[in-house]
């Protein structure tokens, strides 16, 4: 007995322990989040049953309230059954599709909301893309794209000889708890909804997005997200990859404003490189409020005499760690912030991410060229990210800048993006060289962002480093 | 002095296989594949009585081709007709075996000097000052990066610099046995002990001077120097160590930088490709070692890299030239 209680106490302090460090990984590194448009067929583990058959033992009669549940979600399947498509692209003359999402019916002229990252390629090469739709009747037809929201990822699609009857929308929030559903065509299984609870709007978010606390996948992109009545409250966006059933969901406030916006295909009255601009001048547009000054203008942190800067932009958050290697050789203090506000332009593309690092290192018993040595190694360990396909290589430009207090070498790199001409990454990386004994390394990344904005934000940046001994 | 000639018949190599002395006014010498020949040669392209020679009284050789299929050139021209060459000194292609002639008439080159190498003289000397360089320099890196067990890491440094080293003096040796006969371990090692270490020292100060000038055009400076001294040593090297040509020890010197030129970049591709993502920092930074170059103030930076606008565009231009995207520019 006294076995078993030893034997429970460990596997709890174990748990609690594994607890831990899931908290202390999900602080320290930020949750990917993946938009919800199905790319690849999808391997799926067969069920554990080896015969796929349960025992029938183990078979109960329904208890009520499950299937109270069941049939709820049943009654908003069947209702929005008929306003809801499946929207699939297919590349240059291909009979199979490149990509699918979801779309529903929002008002009675038959236009249809979905995401933007559902039919971004189409915008974007109008000559490579074609959409076409599947209703759940199995009619399929031409689709076009009218408008777009690239901010809040949407965007609205017609077909010219389909009417279906339009969804209610709802522009409140939904509380806390709120029963909810989510519709869509999952991995192309077909016409699929599941149910769970909206939580609000999520805190911090540099964009409006209300967290559900239910399963999306691949291919419900563009599907509508029903309260308990059945009316459209948001749209299935996207997922937090790796966590468990924390999905984001585009309110409905923002339909109304793109539908009114929806004139005519946009393939017919805009070029494809005006579409791009389009494309660009909403993801500066929205990347404006970041590069507002921070709550406090001169957000700072000092770490070993350095002044340096953290929340200098209006969503920025920083986190602070401290590692002491184990020879004790150096030691370093890590502040690494950055602003959520990732904005996905084109398939596989994500623009507007503001990261910064400092490295704040300290030798403790080391010669001053073994201290340079790591010193440089810290500053040319980091990797900076882009494919070839979206970015053209970096031009770079790097001098001895006095700054304040302190003297650090600073080298500016630059690359513009191939398709967006108005973007452009920026990767700054400061080495102080003051001292022998401690330094800085800091770098920084705008990446997509407007040139302009990101040479402000450059200044303000290394404005605000300072060294008081 | 009595009329006399000296033939020689030289193997693939250039060197003589074969000697003989011919004494007297009308002296003859029959060459050929032919047995009945005085000199007999081992050639498929050469007739049975392929050439003649007779000594003439005024002390020169009187060369007649025997009326062969492939003629006989001497010093690289063809015979013409039956009169035939009078020469006092030659070569000789027949077939393809060369063939040198010469008789006492001949001007003989002045005695040629022992060379006052110093690198020959110290060979030991510098052999032992090299690989101390080499392994100095391979300690000093371990010690610069300061790991937590640097003894072991100091040791397996050296050990690869050693097995550098014998690669390098291995394969240079057997060189220079195949051509010249002679190992020349010593000398070997001196050349190779002294190339890779002051190159490794030579980079590493190059690293500090960078930092110290900020000047962006020293690289390019340093790189025309180490090509001038690659080729001028390579030039050097092949005219004392080998039998080459003036002309032909120049070209292949002149390949040697290059080659190491393209060495090295590929080197550099390997650790640092040249992707989207290569970013340059500019020079390594030594925060206590003297400085030179005065800062910049940051107001001028920020002017300055403005400008990287521009470059960036054009960046792009080149890029999109080369891949072009669909439809995005109509």
């Amino acid at each position: 007995m006294a076995n078993a209680d030893l034997k429970w106490a460990a596997l709890i302090s174990l748990a609690g322990l594994i607890c831990a460090a899931v908290n202390q990984a999900s602080a320290a590194t930020p949750a990917l989040i993946t938009p919800v448009a199905a790319a690849a067929p999808v391997v799926i583990e067969p069920p554990g049953s080896p015969d796929g058959l349960p025992d029938p033992a183990d078979l109960e009669e329904p208890d009520f309230a499950e299937q109270q549940l069941s049939n709820a979600a049943r009654v908003r399947l069947d209702r929005a059954r008929d306003s809801i498509v499946q929207i699939r692209g297919f590349f240059g003359g291909a009979r199979t599709s490149a990509f699918h999402g979801s779309g529903f019916a929002a008002n009675g002229d038959g236009l249809i909301v979905t995401n933007y990252h559902v039919v971004s390629e189409a915008v974007l090469h109008p000559g490579q893309f074609r959409l076409e739709y599947v209703t759940s009747d199995n009619r399929t037809g031409r689709l076009r794209v009218y408008a777009i929201d690239v901010r809040n990822d949407l965007a609205v699609v017609k077909a010219e000889d389909l009417l279906l009857p339009p969804l209610r929308l709802r522009t409140q929030i939904p509380r806390e708890g709120e029963r909810a559903y989510s519709i869509g065509f999952p991995l192309n299984f077909g016409l699929t909804i599941t149910e769970g609870v909206a939580n609000g709007l999520v805190a911090n978010g540099f964009d409006q997005r209300i967290h559900y606390t239910g399963a999306i996948n691949g291919g419900m992109s563009g599907g509508p997200a029903l309260d308990a009545r059945g009316n459209v409250y948001g749209v299935n966006v996207a997922v937090v990859a790796g966590r468990q059933l924390v999905s984001l969901v585009v309110p409905a406030r923002h339909i109304e404003p793109l539908l009114a916006r929806a004139k005519g295909p946009m393939d017919r009255t805009m070029s494809a490189r005006q579409a791009v601009e389009m494309v660009t001048a909403q993801a500066l547009t929205h990347q404006a409020a970041i590069f507002l000054p921070g709550p406090t203008p001169t957000a700072a942190q000092t770490v070993f005499g350095f002044t340096l800067p953290t929340q200098i932009g209006a969503a920025i958050e920083c986190n602070t760690t401290g590692s002491s290697e184990s020879t004790q050789q150096l030691r370093i203090e890590s502040i690494v912030c950055s602003a959520q506000a990732r904005l996905l332009v084109q398939s596989g593309l994500e623009v507007g991410d503001i990261r910064f690092q400092h490295r704040v290192i300290r030798a403790q018993k080391l010669h001053p060229l073994q201290f340079a040595e790591r010193i440089n190694g810290v500053a040319e360990a980091y990797q900076r990210y882009g494919a070839a396909l979206h970015v053209a290589p970096f031009v770079c430009k790097d001098s001895l800048v006095s700054l304040d207090g302190f003297d650090a070498r600073v080298s500016t790199c630059v690359r513009q993006y191939r398709l967006f001409a108005g973007l452009y990454d920026i990767a700054l990386t400061v080495t102080s060289i003051n001292s022998a004994q401690s330094a800085v390394v800091s770098q920084l990344d705008l990446n997509g962002v407007g040139f302009e904005a990101g040479m402000q934000f450059v200044r303000r940046f290394l404005e605000a480093m300072r060294w008081t001994p | 002095m009595d009329a006399m000639m000296l033939v020689e018949v030289l193997d693939v190599h250039g060197h003589i296989d074969f000697r003989l002395r011919v004494n007297g006014i009308g002296g003859q010498c029959r060459i050929g594949r032919s047995l009945s020949c005085d000199v007999v040669v081992d050639d498929a392209f050469a007739a049975g009585e392929h050439t003649l020679l007779t000594l003439q009284a005024d002390g020169r050789v009187h060369v007649q081709d025997l009326a062969t299929r492939n003629g006989t050139r001497v010093d690289g021209r063809r015979l013409e007709g039956e009169d035939g060459a009078l020469i006092a000194k030659g070569e000789l292609l027949i077939g393809r075996t060369r063939v040198l002639v010469r008789t006492p008439d001949a001007a003989l080159p002045p005695e040629r000097a022992f060379r006052r190498d110093l690198l020959r003289r110290h060979r030991t000397a510098l052999a032992v000052v090299g690989v101390a360089l080499c392994l100095a320099f391979a300690a000093f890196l371990q010690w610069t990066g300061a790991p937590e067990r640097l003894a072991p890491r100091i040791l397996i440094a050296e050990l690869a610099a050693m097995c550098i080293l014998a690669v390098w003096v291995g394969a240079w040796a057997l060189v220079s046995r195949l051509t010249v006969g002679a190992w020349q371990l010593r000398m070997h090692l001196a050349i190779a002990a002294f190339c890779l270490g002051l190159w490794a020292w030579g980079h590493w100060l190059y690293t500090i001077a960078d930092f110290a000038l900020q000047w962006q055009g020293l690289g390019m400076v340093m790189a025309v120097a180490a090509a001038a001294v690659a080729l001028a040593a390579a030039y050097l090297h092949l005219r004392n160590a080998t039998h080459l040509r003036r002309s032909v020890s120049w070209m292949l010197a002149l390949l040697v930088p290059p080659l190491c030129g393209g060495v090295w970049w590929l080197a550099d591709l390997q650790l640092n490709p040249h992707t989207v993502n290569r970013v340059s920092l500019g020079a390594r930074v030594f925060p206590a070692a003297p400085r030179l170059a005065p800062s910049t103030d940051l107001g001028d930076y920020l002017t300055d890299i403005v400008a990287l606008k521009r470059e960036a565009n054009r960046t792009r231009q080149e890029s999109l030239l080369e891949t072009p995207i669909f439809d995005a520019d109509d």
